[in-house]
């Protein structure tokens, strides 16, 4: 999910930088004083996700954390994984810098999807129903997460299911492990803090 | 209830620390040398994973293209030694991974074979905590920021 440097063409590269910028300036402004440190300790879960390398498959994979992650800042990822991808880049060469705005449209518009589509289920009152909510949230991410990197790759000459295919074949135990842990982090929320699984939004809806 | 649920949450913490015994950036590297009259490259991912069927390319100091190839099941890829000119040696391990080894024109008539000790060591490039713990502080360090230009908007 982290391209390099010189990969992608300039075209790609700006449209990406583009919905980025427009992702986090939405999120910026949406975010609430009392949900900064919230977006902070999850760019720092982020972030040091990322380093998490998973010995199974054949590719080598690392833990992403964009399921939980759209869940509990809806909008505010866009600035989250921004932050995070930056710091990895320049501290560890991890995705390029050029392709910054893309690789967080990669990750960040998953978490948004999945924020709108399973965010209800999880912070339903049926407990069954967040466990699913959560195990989808983080498999779904995952799965549109590959599907992007795939889309922004065909305009290098990659062949869309291809490509597809083989970051999602690699992705399959990260996506296991991260509905695992999701399914864990929202029970213990739900049972330790519920507020928690709200949006850090200024206007925050009433369930 | 509450404190089963902690401790469920920690122990599950615990066993993903003990399963990860090194952090690792996730990026790919190209490593290139000169043995036998040949040009022998080795591409891995940054948890000692070989590349298998990265495509390799090999550019002259005009950008023209000389040799192309695929890596193998190893992770290597060996090709004669071109006229002597700076290379630029290109992997392209797909889904956006790339990786580019400069290899000096003085650097083509030596034997540059590293040892086998120093090709593992190579191989195994974790990250260090302390810039770890850089980009922790630098997040938190944000934090700061954004919450001293709220309160400041707000008054």
């Amino acid at each position: 999910m982290h391209i390099s440097d010189g990969v992608l063409s300039k075209e790609v590269l700006i449209a990406g930088g583009v919905l980025a910028a427009g992702g986090t300036f939405i999120g910026l402004r949406k975010i609430d004083m009392d949900g900064i440190p919230k977006v902070a300790v999850m760019t720092a879960a982020f972030f040091v996700a990322s380093l998490i390398h998973i010995p199974i498959g054949p590719t080598s994979v690392h833990l992403l954390f964009i399921g939980i992650l759209g869940i509990l800042l809806g909008w505010t990822c866009f600035p989250a994984v921004l932050t995070g991808l930056l710091l990895q880049s320049l501290l560890f060469q991890h995705g390029g810098i050029t392709a910054l705005g893309v690789n967080t449209v990669n990750l960040a518009l998953p978490a948004l999807i999945v924020f709108l589509l399973c965010g209800p289920l999880v912070r339903s009152n049926r407990m069954w129903l967040a466990m699913t909510g959560a195990a989808l949230a983080a498999a779904l991410a995952i799965l549109l997460s590959a599907l992007f990197t795939a889309f922004a790759l065909i305009f290098t000459g990659e062949e869309f299911t291809v490509i597809a295919k083989l970051i999602l074949i690699g992705h399959l135990p990260v996506m296991g492990i991260e509905a695992l842990i999701t399914v864990f982090i929202v029970s213990l929320f739900r049972k330790v803090k519920p507020e928690i699984l709200q949006p850090p939004y200024k206007k925050r809806k009433s369930e | 209830m509450r404190s089963r649920a902690i401790i469920n949450t920690a122990l599950m913490f615990l066993v993903i620390c003990l399963s990860t015994h090194h952090l690792y950036a996730h990026k790919v590297t190209l490593f290139a040398w000169v043995e036998n009259g040949m040009i022998v490259t080795e591409s891995y991912f940054s948890d000692g994973k070989m590349v298998q069927n990265g495509s390799i390319s090999v550019f002259d100091s005009e950008e023209t293209l000389l040799v192309t190839g695929q890596t193998d099941s190893d992770g290597m890829f060996s090709f004669p030694i071109p006229p002597r000119d700076d290379l630029t040696i290109i992997l392209d391990a797909s889904a956006g991974h790339r990786a580019v080894f400069k290899l000096d024109k003085e650097e083509l008539g030596e034997h540059t074979s590293p040892s086998a000790s120093q090709r593992t060591e190579n191989r195994k490039n974790g990250v260090s905590i302390i810039k770890v713990f850089v980009g922790i502080a630098c997040i938190f360090g944000l934090m700061g920021i954004a919450m001293h230009v709220y309160r400041r908007k707000k008054k």
